[in-house]
């Protein structure tokens, strides 16, 4: 019997979690693939909806550009130290963030 | 006297009488917390010294004959609310040790009416579920039948406000997930207008559609604490300026409703739940409203439209959690959250947005059409707030679209920033079940004054749940 095509693959769910930065085990790419297809398969219908002409919607409080002063609010400031509480590594007063180039793409 | 029987109103009249302190009230519900919630799993964090502290605290500022609307009144919070100095931990292992270094304006601003903030509870982690069941921290017993299912995901302050362990517990409705723990706990969930409640220290599930407010046992309670923590804060510049109303103060208002019945939200429904809905429904009308039968033909969408936007907002949100300057790294995501955040991904990726976000965006204009019709010829928009009863832990779990599809009578509101209440109404076999009033944005007193009238003849917070120590 011919297994039907699943509308998300196991090569979408590795292409979605690399563009999210999810690390997945492979058996892990299989249950999503299933997952996911059922639920692209549903949302699908969507398609169906007739919307020439129909503007975009993306917030409903119908304002526009809010503004505010250009001032500092000191209540709302966290010293260095509280900023840095929470951070699981720090140097210097600074958070430790992964190194984005390697060396041999700083050579270059 | 039992003290966890309080309501919110009855506390304050009682505080200030000097017929009961807050110490012996948080004392009280501190106690029954620490004799059933070990079985219920409502609470994520408990907090003992510092509330007793607060408490006294609050008797004494009592005494010195200070006014504050909530002084001395324990109030659970959400999880997903920021609270100065309290672990704030969204169910998730992302943020398993955050301790917030701020508060969230809900917090504040109820700290700043005296209240007490007796604990922590429980969530579908991040807000991503309905039935409670997606959490690190036990999953939340129905107080009314143990092995059920909640409703999510504000399930431990549904569970915790049913159990009498407060007479409030906030939430964030993105979906549903205030009025879904509200029906099946048998208590008020509200779900005010977008952008009526500050978002500001809420951990953003959706940002166009998360709406804060909380679950009481009656109307009344939940329209006071509405007024207290509604209105324009500069943190969020989606509030809005609009007035806030007391509106608590017009639930005995004269008022006849136009209540517009969708034909499409009860299609497909459990028997009973409908059952149960149409004896509602009944209610009002001998109230002296007026039921109208009207049609939403974009219904049907709602769920999709919502899945795609949602899900594409989820991404955008959970793609700053990296580790770096608070909680843990990206590994410590659950499939729940995965899930979403590749739906969100997918719906927003090279080749698909088109097809997906933005065609959900366009659609979202049509429901937002669909209600704005209405609402020309109707006041309220009244259906039930789940297609079925409370399910058992575990029977819709292994199937995420089965699961999705418990939220389609609640997630147009939050497409369309519309105000929504879920009130208690008849049990279905023995289980809770809610009533849904929809309104017009910035019209929640309509929700409070129609509910009330309900509320007023079936008297459901008298139903007291068994509780197993």
């Amino acid at each position: 019997m011919k297994k039907k095509k699943r509308s998300i693959s196991p090569k979408d769910v590795r292409h979605v979690a690399k563009l999210a930065l999810l690390k997945l085990k492979e058996g892990e790419v299989k249950k999503f693939s299933k997952q996911l297809s059922d639920v692209f398969e549903y949302v699908n219908q969507i398609g169906e909806i007739r919307t020439s002409n129909v503007p975009e919607t993306t917030q409903v409080t119908n304002s526009t550009n809010r503004f505010r002063e250009d001032k500092i609010d000191k209540g709302h400031m966290l010293l260095q130290e509280e900023a840095l509480k929470e951070s699981k590594q720090t140097y210097n007063g600074y958070f430790v963030v992964k190194a984005i180039f390697g060396e041999d793409d700083a050579a270059s | 006297m039992q003290l966890h029987e309080l309501t919110i109103r009855e506390s304050l009249t009682l505080l200030g009488q000097k017929k009961i302190s807050s110490v012996e009230l948080t004392e009280a519900l501190l106690n029954r917390i620490r004799t059933y919630d070990k079985n219920l799993h409502s609470f994520i964090t408990i907090r003992d010294e510092e509330v007793r502290k607060e408490a006294a605290s609050a008797d004494n500022q009592r005494k010195k004959k200070v006014s504050k609307p909530m002084l001395g009144i324990p109030v659970a919070l959400k999880d997903n609310f920021l609270t100065k100095g309290i672990r704030t931990t969204s169910a998730s292992p992302v943020l398993d040790d955050y301790v917030p270094q701020y508060d969230s304006t809900y917090a504040k601003k109820l700290k700043d009416a005296g209240a007490i903030i007796i604990g922590k509870t429980n969530l579908d982690a991040w807000g991503h579920g309905s039935s409670g069941e997606h959490t690190v921290h036990g999953v939340p017993h129905n107080p009314y039948a143990r092995g059920y299912v909640t409703g999510g995901s504000s399930s431990g302050s549904g569970a915790a406000v049913a159990a009498r362990f407060c007479a409030v517990g906030s939430g964030s409705d993105t979906g549903g997930s205030n009025r879904q723990p509200g029906s099946y706990c048998n208590v008020v969930g509200l779900k005010p207008t977008y952008g009526r409640v500050s978002r500001y220290g809420v951990i953003a599930m959706a940002s166009s559609t998360d709406s804060i407010a909380h679950l009481t046992r009656t109307i009344w309670d939940s329209a006071y604490v509405l007024s207290i923590v509604a209105g324009h804060d500069p943190l969020d510049a989606t509030t809005s300026t609009q007035k806030v109303n007391s509106y608590h103060e017009t639930l005995m208002n004269n008022y006849q409703a136009k209540i517009g019945i969708p034909k499409q939200y009860f299609e497909g429904l459990n028997q009973g739940v409908e059952k149960s809905v149409r004896k509602a429904l009944e209610i009002l009308e001998k109230k002296g409203h007026s039921l109208i039968e009207i049609s939403l033909p974009n219904a049907k969408y709602a769920y999709p439209v919502y899945c795609i936007t949602v899900s594409s907002e989820i991404s955008s949100n959970l793609a700053r959690y990296d580790g770096i300057r608070y909680g843990f790294d990206r590994s410590k995501f659950q499939d729940e959250a995965r899930r979403r955040i590749m739906i969100g991904t997918h719906s927003l990726s090279t080749g698909y947005a088109d097809k997906y976000y933005k065609q959900a965006a366009k659609a979202r204009t049509l429901l937002i059409r669909d209600y704005q019709k209405a609402f020309m010829k109707v006041d309220l928009i009244a259906c039930p707030v789940y297609p079925f009863p409370p399910f058992k832990h575990q029977d819709r779990d292994l199937d995420p679209l089965q699961m999705y599809l418990s939220d389609v009578l609640t997630v147009t509101a939050n497409l369309t920033g519309n105000p929504g209440i879920s009130v208690p109404i008849e049990f279905v076999n023995d289980l809770p079940n809610g009533l849904q009033l929809i309104a017009p944005h910035f019209e929640e007193s309509r929700l409070f004054r129609v509910g009330f009238d309900v509320e007023e003849e079936l008297q459901m917070y008298k139903k007291k749940p068994r509780l197993i120590a």
